[in-house]
Parts: structure tokens; sequence; C-alpha cells
């Protein structure tokens, strides 16, 4: 089996956090379908490793809006490893972003710890469709993550999924 | 009880680097093919680009239409009929150290005796403004199912640590 689901993270509020990671994987993804209390659309689910609170993350984002496209590097030295925009309160009823995150070899201490997402979401007459990319500049292994909104959560509708990957012996080489 | 993704294989560059990496002997036994990788070059540059072939081939069969972003600007375009295409980008020597670059492969109906299309999502990352995101879709025009997949660098060579790991998925 190579995909397996390890938790599940729900609830309102403000960050939550996936803890005691197993390390006996090789990958991480979490899937998330997302919706926020906060009177604002966009607003944004932050990721965090380790609880990390420190300058040491930065990423990018490539994005379309509907009428047009755009890329940026969103800053860098941040507190926070990815950002992905969900719809707020004052956004179409129902409506929650999908986001995929993947972390390859999260327990690997050589390298810094790279996460790739595709989100998106649409109210029928806007939204945002992206890629997402973040690093945090260490190379400790990952055994906890961080998720949430700035502001808060809607309890009724968010939920995060963290599921495993393995990878095989074999080199097929 | 079908296992919908399977482990195939695993490759992780060692201390010598790797001046191409391929998967061989590709198992004919699932529906689709996908490959996650974290690597990074040797030579200079924060993003640089690799080649991705199938069954060795690299005639002027491919095509391939991209949506790339820099950290501050986009652009897209197209290629066709082109052989050694382009596909994706990991990270070179001037990025953050340790930082390596995370693509994701998507080969549907791999055996297939049709054109074959594959999707690749991938990102590179920096402690700076200049980084390369790239969404690829690209065409092999063989009928010939692929039992190949080759990955090689621009930047002279995948440097140690890097992982490539293909999976096969099963439909039903």
């Amino acid at each position: 089996m190579s995909m397996v689901w390890i938790a599940t993270m729900s609830g309102g509020g403000g960050l939550k956090t996936f803890t005691n990671i197993p390390q006996t994987f090789t990958h991480l993804q979490i899937r998330m379908n997302n919706r926020d209390l906060y009177a604002s659309t966009p607003s944004y689910t932050y990721m965090r490793f380790n609880g990390d609170t420190g300058d040491t993350a930065n990423n990018h984002w490539l994005r379309g809006d509907g009428a047009s496209a755009t890329s940026e590097a969103n800053q860098i030295n941040l507190n926070y490893v990815i950002t992905v925009p969900q719809p707020g309160n004052n956004a179409l009823a129902g409506v929650r972003n999908a986001t995929i995150i993947d972390i390859l070899d999260y327990t690997n201490t050589t390298k810094n710890k790279v996460a790739k997402a595709i989100s998106g979401y649409d109210l029928n007459g806007s939204g945002f469709v992206g890629l997402y990319s973040g690093q945090w500049r260490n190379t400790a292994a990952i055994t906890s993550i961080g998720l949430g909104s700035a502001y808060q959560e809607d309890a009724a509708t968010f939920r995060a999924d963290l599921y495993g990957i393995t990878s095989s012996q074999v080199t097929g080489a | 009880m079908t296992i919908a993704m399977q482990p195939i294989y695993t490759q992780t560059v060692g201390s010598g680097g790797a001046s191409t990496l391929s998967f061989n002997n590709i198992p004919q036994t699932f529906t689709d093919l996908k490959v996650v990788v974290s690597a990074r070059q040797a030579n200079s540059g924060t993003a640089l680009e690799v080649y991705v072939d199938y069954n060795l081939n690299s005639a002027s069969i491919y095509g391939t239409t991209w949506l790339t972003g820099t950290g501050s600007g986009v652009a897209s375009g197209r290629l066709a009929s082109a052989g050694g295409v382009v596909q994706t980008f990991t990270t070179g020597s001037t990025a953050t150290a340790n930082t390596f670059g995370s693509f994701e492969l998507y080969l549907p109906n791999y055996t297939s005796s049709n054109t074959k299309q594959s999707i690749i999502d991938a990102v590179t990352e920096n402690n700076g403004t200049t980084v390369e995101m790239k969404l690829t879709a690209t065409s092999f025009a063989s009928s010939s199912p692929i039992t190949v997949i080759r990955f090689s660098p621009a930047g002279g060579s995948f440097v140690q640590h890097s992982t490539f790991s293909l999976y096969g998925i099963t439909k039903g």
C-alpha cells in the first residue's frame, strides 16, 4: 500500500496542528477543503512546520483569477511555508477551496523542506486557481504541520487530511 | 483487493551525481504512471531545465505546451514536432543551499498504442524573488507503449540526494 491516511484535522479557530507525524513514510500529502469565517475574500490558509515561528520560510505562486495570470514572490524570510487562498464568510454560500499539498522527502535531514500545492476555488463569477510553492529553510525532519487561517477557520467546513506515501526499494535502473 | 497506487521503482542519486536518470523495464500491468521527483542540479542557476523522453526516443515526435511563472512574470508557450523536449525544472547550485525542486509527472494510459499525453507540475524554491514554477502538457506521438522514462538535466548532473519515485496507478 503506497498512500495511507494518517490523520484528519477539523474544527474552527486559528492554527491547528498535525502532531507526532510518523517518520515511516517517504512523502506526505495534505488534502484540504476549507472556508474562512472572516468576511473578506480571499482569505488565506497558512502552513508552518515543526512550530517554527522564525523567519525561516519563503514562498511563491503562479495563479490566475479569471482575468489575468500573475507570478509573485510572496515575501522573503517568512514564518509560514505556504499560503493558499480560500473563500471568506462573505463569499458564495457553501463554497470552499480545494487544495492538494505535496511534501517530498519530509524525513530527509540533508534537504530543506519544499512544499508544492495546487489550489483553487470558483465563486461563479470570481475565483482563483494556482500552483503554489514554499520552502522551510531547515533540514530537520518534519514532525508536525500547522494549518489554519490568520483569522478563524469555519468550524463547520474546515477539513485537512494527512496522508503518508511510501516508495519502492527497487531501482529499475 | 486492488492496490490503486503501487510503488514500482525509486532511485536516489549517490555522491557521484547522475548525468541522466532512467526507469527501465517499466511493468506494463498498470493503467497510468506517476513519477515524483525531489532534485537539484550541479550547475549554476536558481532553476535549471530538465529534459524528459520516453523509450530513449529523441525523435521529433514530441509536442509541448506550458505555463510558467518566475516569481515576477508569467509566460506561456508551445513547441511542435520537437525532439529532446524540456518539460520541467529543478533547482540549480545558486538556489538556496540544500533546497531541491519538486515536480510530479502524470502519464495516463502509458501502454496505449495511441499518442501518449503527460502533464507535469513543477516548483523550484529560493530565498529570493526568482524561481521557476511550471505546468507542462506534452504529447509523445508514438504507438509504442512506454517502457522507459529518462530524465536528463540541462545543468550537467543531478546532485546527491536527488530522489525519483515511480508509481503505477490501477483503475477498477
